[in-house]
């Protein structure tokens, strides 16, 4: 799915960070942003979640950010790579 | 991918092993890591008031109730103002401190390099000096291999869940967390952010080191555009030291001080060479000062062959570490903290929302009069209970909730009082169908405690 050459270029570690590190921040800011405006047991309750403490709520809704953003460092991570090894015969213009 | 050969997925990283140092700036270092690492392992533990029968954690970020408690203060929600100037006071002083000495805050403050240091101090307490971790990483596993890095990778890792445990202590009060722990009655959260906040010490400060500040770190990225001429930046002073010594016979004709005994790039965290210049990945953490002003003493040369200089020295100008740059932050500075200490001293812990009756705009009463209904909202921010005055004032004799001219609410200490209000005018004094009016709490106890917001009430239009 992403060219192994691009990826080889980076170690794991390196890649992993990527992913998981941006990610984090903005579900981090987010969070802070939405939450000092709204009551997150409203939230829970307008999505008729069982949930009756604010600690949960802001785990939950932290850890589903947090999911989102890792989504799309994901996706940025696979639209970054190069992709002639998809089709060797044509190049794009930045490979 | 038609070939069988192993392919290599990812680049290897190279363990960097910095080699320990002494000296001023490693003093420096060590005061600083003992200091901040004690405020942060102390202060949850602080009781407030300090001298008093009923007590509370003095530093407390209460996200279930939505109150963050500072000492003193409680701050609410709705004081968010003063978090985003305080945010903004610590960019502003970052600005100032890396325009004046480079990366202060990544050498000395940085949680990164203050944990990182503490780990080094441990892996060399268990593994011993670098030399020697080199040689036992090289072999193979024997059995004294086994227990220091096992040795080491548990005092880590109770120093991370230590770490990870004082962490949640700022949101969850260490009292009943130290109970809930004692009695494994940890809520299923509170143990998830435990063991995250220790795992991320853990793999930052024992695995990640260097590689934080290398692939993580933005302010690494941007801070060289806070950097001038006249930036204080540890630099190699490479007229004095060029041409370097190679070997024991070496006959390089002048040379230059520099002796080339690598000791100022094996002492680096980060692995690099000062003697190549300014690099992205130098953190200023000032170790290649303190290694190659000793090997000048012991060759009898002045010191600081590798110093805090600026680029302008360097190229023989006069220096000029204040300049306007360093005059605009200083005032920026100075007026965002006074205006933040004004602000904290004169900020009043009570709220007064009005929300005046969506139903009907106005009506009249059994008894003739006009009445116009409205919702107050009262929060109390202070951790005392208060009984406030309500009062009305405009152009109109208003009766509150029938025939008071004032009514009193009582709102327990941090809490919020809704309270529905009905004011009635008499309808013959009336002259137009559309007033502006102020409606007024003032606490009982302390007259200082006082809000007072605008409203409407309205009339009809053909009185």
């Amino acid at each position: 799915m992403i060219n192994q050459q691009f990826l080889s270029s980076f170690n794991l570690r390196r890649v992993l960070i990527a992913i998981l590190w941006p990610s984090f921040i903005s579900a981090g800011i987010a969070l802070t942003a939405f939450y000092v405006w709204v009551d997150p047991l409203m939230i829970a309750n307008v999505f008729g979640l069982p949930i009756t403490e604010r600690i949960d709520m802001y785990s939950i809704s932290f850890l589903f950010l947090w999911g989102q953003a890792i989504l799309a460092s994901i996706f940025c991570l696979i639209f970054v790579a190069p992709t002639h090894h998809l089709n060797p015969n044509k190049r794009d213009f930045d490979d | 991918m038609t070939s069988a050969q192993p392919i290599e997925l990812y680049r290897k990283r190279e363990k960097i092993y910095p080699r320990a140092v002494s000296g001023i700036f490693a003093r420096f270092r060590i005061t600083g890591v003992l200091v901040l690492l004690g405020i942060f392992y102390g202060l949850p533990w602080l009781p407030w008031p300090m001298f008093a029968d009923q007590q509370r954690q003095a530093v407390l970020f209460d996200l279930p109730n939505r109150k963050f408690y500072l000492f003193e203060w409680v701050f609410w929600p709705q004081d968010f103002l003063f978090l985003s100037g305080l945010l903004i006071l610590c960019a502003l002083a970052l600005f100032f401190f890396t325009a004046l000495a480079g990366r202060l805050w990544c050498g000395y403050a940085c949680p990164q390099t203050v944990w990182t240091e503490v780990f080094m101090w441990i892996e060399n307490w268990i593994e011993g000096t670098r030399i020697q971790q080199i040689k036992r990483d090289k072999a193979p596993m024997s059995s004294e291999k086994f227990w220091r890095k096992s040795a080491k990778h548990a005092v880590w890792l109770i120093l991370s869940l230590h770490t990870g445990y004082t962490f949640v202590g700022y949101f969850t009060p260490l009292d009943v967390l130290t109970h809930e722990t004692l009695t494994a009655t940890l809520g299923p959260w509170e143990l998830f952010w435990i063991l995250f906040y220790g795992f991320a010490t853990y793999g930052n400060a024992g695995w990640m080191r260097e590689q934080v500040c290398l692939y993580m770190c933005p302010y690494a990225r941007f801070q060289s555009a806070m950097f001038d001429a006249e930036t204080l930046i540890i630099s190699y002073d490479e007229a004095r030291g060029e041409p370097r010594k190679r070997g024991r016979n070496a006959n390089d004709d002048p040379p230059g001080d520099c002796v080339n005994c690598q000791l100022c790039v094996q002492v680096c965290p980060t692995g690099i060479d000062i003697r190549d210049g300014l690099q992205y990945e130098c953190i200023g953490c000032a170790a290649c000062i303190d290694a190659c002003d000793e090997v000048m003493e012991k060759v009898d040369k002045p010191k600081g062959l590798i110093r805090y200089t600026t680029e302008s020295v360097l190229q023989g100008k006069p220096s000029r570490i204040m300049r306007p740059r360093i005059y605009v932050y200083t005032v920026l500075l100075v007026v965002l903290v006074s205006v933040l200490g004004f602000g904290l001293a004169n900020r009043i812990p009570l709220e007064l929302d009005i929300i005046r009756d969506r139903n009907a705009l106005f009506r009249e009463a059994s008894n003739g009069y006009l009445e116009n209904v409205y919702t107050v909202r009262v929060m109390n921010m202070e951790e005392r209970d208060h009984t406030y005055t309500l009062n009305v004032d405009g152009e109109l004799d208003f009766f509150i909730n029938g025939k008071n001219t004032s009514i009193d609410i009582q709102v327990p200490a941090g809490e919020v009082a809704s309270r529905a209000i009905s004011l009635q005018v008499d309808p013959y004094t009336l002259t137009r169908s559309n007033y502006e009016i102020f409606i007024s709490i003032t606490s009982q106890s302390n007259a200082e405690l006082t809000r007072r917001e605008p409203a409407r009430f309205l009339g009809p239009d053909d009185f």
